[in-house]
Parts: structure tokens; C-alpha cells; sequence
């Protein structure tokens, strides 16, 4: 991964004019938005919501100072077009995340679909503690920068992280439950 | 302090944003909570998986979104050009007006000063300064406002047409010097720029450069705005979608 100061700086660049910089600062940054939007909205929508999002900061690239990191401020972007997604009611609705398909135990014992399962558990989270998880876990930034992208004090930013630890940890549980019931009552 | 508030510090040490002393009371308090202890090793796995959950990597979108700025940078060029077409109309209706008024004043002073023969004695004098110091206010107010000057051209073209026909026809037969054809010079630049905001590619209120459907419900700075130094683009202290069950938890 490029390093946020180079970044930065191509950011900068661009802002002033750059062709190449700003090229440089997609290429180098288009995955991690798409990452962010997949999970916090859906995979389906996730390249045109990264279009959008990078069309809003490469008009908005002039007046980007520099004082915070050009990857908080463009996950900022791709938060708010997130936000202004949903609430346009683009969004297709949300399925809730326990479809009958995935609580088949053979499914759930596969480590893939372990994983599509996770993921849906986190799109089931509620939108504010999806997006603190999803920036510090699947982002990876600190708490500090989390805070910045979502536009919350860092101490909102623990409890939400914490809240979304709980109910998935909760959730998993109780298909691990099912899961096991269903796996009894076939071999018994 | 209960298991909850343990669990937000375990939560946090698991990111590592725990202080040294939530670490020592949390490991204190899961020495003596099997519950604790239980759900810190779940956490932990769910943390771990979705840490690793890897999406395919989308498309190279950068050509896409570049492709979208050249339109972009065409347009502020264009509210760049207009903008100097406007300070320059702006600057030679001012000097029309000024000239107009000079020949105001020089008519007051004596006939004899201008080497314009008929022209330049008495009324007709004060006519054409009058005429001067209408250009001007025309350039002045076609320069302050946003709107497209076409109601100006068909007068401003015969005026300057007559002109110059008479201008040359005067140089020609010697009755006029060429200082005052020089004064001339600014009425044609004015009118050119008049005749080059008529234009619909140029006209002030023409397409406007900025896309609608497409325009974020924050504020950015685009082309003639000029950027408030050091501003971000934090969103909004109270999102949208808020929703505050997590506040009565924190
Ligand atoms: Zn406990």
C-alpha cells in the first residue's frame, strides 16, 4: 500500500492541476473506496458509488488543504456518497443478512462461504456501527482516523466499533446454534 | 463498572486504542469472568475474519474519471475567458466614459483645442461626447451584469459601422487627426468583446459549467468560487442517517 504521505501529496498535486498526480492518487486509492462502499452498501453498486465518489473529489481536489491525510478525506467523500445514496433511496433494499441459503450447515462449514456469511452479518449492522466497524477492521485506520471519515468524536467511534463486535458476535452464535440443531436433527 | 463497559475496552484492545490501565482492569476482570473471557475469544475471531474478508478487486477506474475532467477544465477555462472579456469591457466603458467626459471639458474650454473641423465646435461636440459617454455606460453595464448583451448589438453595430465608414472616408480627406482615431480603438475592442459575449458558447447566462444532477448536497469550490483557504470537507456535525441508539450505549 502507498503511503498516506505520498498520497498526500499527489493529492496536492492534482489539486493544482496535475493530470499525472491525479491519476497517480485514483489508481492508488480506488481500491480501498471500492472496499469501503462494497461493504458499507453492496458489491453490486460498489464501482459506480467509487465513480461517484471520485468524480466529487476530483472537484473538490482544488480546495483539499492538506491538513488531514488525502485517504481520510477521500473516505470521507465515499462516506458522505454513501450516505447521500441511501437517503436518495437508490439503495436496493436491504435483505436481511440470515437468507435460508446460507444457514445450511454444509455452506457455513465452508471457509468461503464463512465469510460471505460475515460479511452479510456486517451489512445487517446498523449504518453507524457498520461504517465504524467497517473503517477500523476491514480499513484498518485508527480509531482517530475513523472519527475524521465518519465525522464523530474518537471515544463514538470505541462504542460503536464495540456495539458492532457484540451484536456480530451475537449473531454468529445463534447460527452457530441453528446451525448445530439442524446438524442433530439430520443425524438423529 | 459491568461486563458491557468491559467489553468496549476489550473491543478496544483487540484494535489496540486501549490505555495501560483499561488493560490491566480488563485483564483483572477477566480473571475472574468466564462470560468476559468467552466473548473476548469470539470477538476475537469475528475480528479476525473480518479482517481478512478480501473483495476481487473492481475495475481501473482511473481513465473513466479522468475522462470526465478535460469537460470540466474546458469550462473553467471558458469562465476564465469571460471573466477577462468582462474586466476588460469593465476597464474600456470606463475609459469611454472618461473620455467622453474629457471632450465635455475640453468643449467648455474652447472649440479651437480639437483639429476636428465643424464637428468640433458647439453642439454637435457636446454631442458626440454625449454618445461617448453612452458606449461607455452601455460597456460598463453589459460588464457588471451576468446577462447575454444582445440587446446592445444591433445599435452598438450601426454606431460602429457609421464610424468607421465616416472615419476612414475623414482620414482619406485629411479631416481628422489620427489621435482621435486612436480614442476610436477602444470603442472597436469593446464592441468585439460585446460581439464575443453574444456568442452562446461565452454567454454569461449560457449552459452553466456545472452539472446538476450530479452536484453533491455539500458545498465545493469550483471555478470562479474561490477556495476559503484550508477548508475540509468534513461532512456535517449531525448526519443524516443518524440514528442514536449508540449514543444512550456510549
Ligand atoms: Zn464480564
Amino acid at each position: 500500500m502507498t503511503d498516506d504521505a505520498q498520497i498526500t501529496a499527489w493529492a496536492l498535486a492534482a489539486g493544482r492541476g496535475d493530470r499525472d498526480a491525479a491519476s497517480r492518487f485514483i489508481r492508488a486509492t480506488q481500491q480501498q473506496v471500492r472496499r469501503f462502499l462494497a461493504v458499507l452498501i453492496s458489491p453490486a453498486e460498489a464501482d459506480d458509488l467509487t465513480q461517484e465518489t471520485f468524480l466529487r473529489a476530483v472537484r473538490a481536489l482544488p480546495s483539499f488543504a492538506g491538513r488531514s491525510s488525502a485517504r481520510t478525506w477521500l473516505l470521507t467523500i465515499a462516506r458522505r456518497t454513501a450516505v447521500d445514496h441511501v437517503r436518495a433511496g437508490t439503495s436496493r433494499p436491504r435483505t436481511v443478512p440470515m437468507s435460508d441459503r446460507y444457514d445450511s450447515p454444509d455452506l457455513a462449514r465452508d471457509g468461503f462461504d464463512r465469510q460471505v456469511v460475515l460479511e452479510r452479518l456486517i451489512a445487517g449492522l446498523p449504518a453507524e456501527r457498520r461504517e465504524a466497524f467497517v473503517a477500523t477492521q476491514v480499513l484498518g485506520l485508527s480509531y482517530a482516523e475513523a472519527a475524521e471519515v465518519c465525522g464523530c468524536p474518537v471515544g463514538t467511534i470505541r462504542s460503536r466499533v464495540a456495539r458492532a463486535r457484540e451484536d456480530l458476535v451475537a449473531a454468529v452464535d445463534s447460527r452457530d446454534r441453528r446451525a448445530e440443531r439442524r446438524g442433530g436433527s439430520t443425524a438423529g | 463498572m459491568g461486563c458491557e463497559q468491559w467489553r468496549e475496552v476489550l473491543s478496544a484492545q483487540l484494535d489496540g486504542e486501549e490505555s495501560p490501565e483499561e488493560r490491566a482492569g480488563a485483564d483483572r476482570h477477566l480473571a475472574g469472568c468466564g462470560d468476559c473471557r468467552e466473548w473476548f475469544d469470539r470477538a476475537a475471531s469475528v475480528t479476525r475474519r473480518a479482517r481478512l474478508s478480501v473483495s476481487a478487486p473492481g475495475p481501473d477506474l482511473t481513465g473513466v474519471i479522468l475522462d470526465a475532467l478535460p469537460t470540466r477544465a474546458r469550462r473553467s477555462r471558458r469562465a476564465r475567458l469571460l471573466l477577462t472579456l468582462r474586466a476588460t469591457l469593465g476597464l474600456v466603458g470606463a475609459i469611454q466614459v472618461v473620455l467622453g467626459l474629457a471632450q465635455v471639458g475640453r468643449a467648455a474650454a474652447g472649440p479651437h483645442l480639437h483639429a476636428g473641423g465643424p464637428l468640433a465646435s458647439g453642439h454637435l461636440w457636446h454631442e458626440a461626447a454625449a454618445w461617448n459617454v453612452a458606449v461607455g455606460a452601455g460597456f460598463l453595464f453589459v460588464a457588471a451584469r451576468r446577462t447575454p448583451p444582445t440587446g446592445l448589438l444591433p445599435m452598438l453595430s450601426a454606431f460602429v459601422a457609421t464610424l468607421v465608414l465616416l472615419s476612414v472616408n475623414d482620414l482619406v480627406t485629411g479631416r481628422v487627426d489620427t489621435t482621435r482615431l486612436v480614442s476610436h480603438a477602444f470603442l472597436l475592442l469593446g464592441y468585439a468583446i460585446v460581439v464575443a459575449m453574444s456568442r452562446p458558447g461565452l454567454r454569461p447566462g449560457g449552459p452553466t459549467p456545472r452539472g446538476v444532477e450530479d452536484e453533491p448536497r455539500w458545498r465545493i469550490h469550483v471555478e470562479d468560487e474561490v477556495p476559503a483557504p484550508g477548508l475540509r470537507l468534513l461532512p456535517p456535525p449531525h448526519p443524516g442517517t443518524a440514528r442514536h441508539r449508540d449514543r444512550t450505549a456510549a
